[in-house]
């Protein structure tokens, strides 16, 4: 089976998002096998997400190397790019603005009610409005990167013509 | 877009980047799935689109793509840079004005204690430079950099991007 570029792309988008979530799922899966790449691993995700314990998911006792608002961001957008491997789904195109909104509204609104302390997010709120902007933000991200990525490679195959 | 332009708003984008990368109290909000670093990206999208041309086509996804890229990449040597400069020059005297600010702010009314104690952690277990931390810091944000700068450009393209209006059709002259 020939996949065309686009949905080339689009896999590689999804192994690349898989490995990210096997990343930080690994530690707690890990467990006690392998403490130096599960503590390789928490050491890396330390550099972009807070980790603090009352806010990560815990499998056997042992939390996620992010908290649970960044799991369910990354596991949605893992989501969303199994969806666009469907044929025809990575190819969108057209004015992606009210998706993004739609997609960062009710996450920005859980945070804004934790920082003002009118509303406290609970976990299941981070999970769902994490998860939601996850799904929905693979929908613009993944079409927008292929769409990207498509151009520079005709712009450079252009170039090497005109060089010749 | 020209590459000169690419490169000089990805150093805009940069520069942001890389204080939220090495500088102690903004480098908090690449706690929040690398914020600061999706900022940068953002920004400097928002930059080269302020910037064109009206009567252009505007910029393309590619151009979103390598400014989110680039900006990555100049912020995370930016930011190297300005991590080492402040262990080096400001030292314990920097973190000491941290942890006295963190004392006197009162900020146990506005922060969680678990974040506040996290805080606190980070100020005590500080550990001292070695060559090897400047380039572990270098190579991960030379990974990270550039994934979420990537990610913040095209955020950027997708929140900013104006519709394109049909080009007006050339019509055969009449008969």
């Amino acid at each position: 089976m020939v996949l065309n570029q686009s949905r080339r792309l689009s896999f590689a988008i999804f192994v690349g998002a898989f490995l990210w979530c096997a990343g930080f799922l690994a530690p707690p899966l890990l467990g006690d096998s392998a403490p130096g790449a599960s503590k390789g691993l928490q050491a890396f995700y330390e550099k972009i997400c807070h980790q603090i314990e009352d806010r990560s998911l815990h499998l056997n006792g042992v939390p996620f190397a992010v908290c649970g608002r960044c799991s369910s961001i990354y596991s949605g957008f893992l989501l969303g790019a199994a969806f666009l491997l469907l044929p025809g789904c990575a190819s969108a195109s057209g004015d992606f603005r009210a998706l993004a909104i739609l997609a960062l509204f009710p996450m920005l609104l859980d945070v804004a009610g934790g920082l003002t302390g009118y509303a406290p997010p609970s976990m299941l709120s981070r999970l769902f409005t994490g998860g939601w902007f996850g799904f929905l933000s693979s929908f613009f991200l993944v079409p927008i990167a292929i769409g990207a990525l498509e151009e520079l490679t005709s712009r450079n195959i252009r170039s090497v013509a005109d060089a010749r | 877009m020209p590459a000169n332009r690419i490169m000089t708003y990805s150093l805009f984008g940069g520069i942001i980047t890389g204080a939220t990368i090495g500088l102690p109290v903004l480098s908090f909000l690449n706690c929040f799935c690398c914020a600061g670093v999706i900022l940068g990206g953002f920004l400097a999208v928002f930059l080269a689109m302020k910037d064109v041309d009206p009567a252009s086509p505007g910029i393309t996804k590619s151009d979103a793509l390598q400014l989110g890229i680039f900006s990555g990449l100049f912020g995370a040597a930016i930011g190297t840079v300005f991590h080492v400069m402040i262990l080096f020059l400001a030292g314990d005297f920097f973190l000491d004005m941290v942890s006295s600010f963190l004392s006197e702010a009162e900020l146990d009314d506005v922060l969680p204690p678990e974040v506040m104690d996290q805080l606190w952690g980070m100020l005590n277990n500080r550990e001292s430079i070695s060559v090897f931390d400047v380039f572990f810091h270098l190579f991960l944000w030379l990974f990270l950099g550039p994934l979420f700068g990537l990610l913040g450009g095209l955020l950027g393209y997708s929140l900013l991007q104006k519709p394109r209006l049909p080009m007006n059709p050339i019509l055969p002259p009449n008969p």
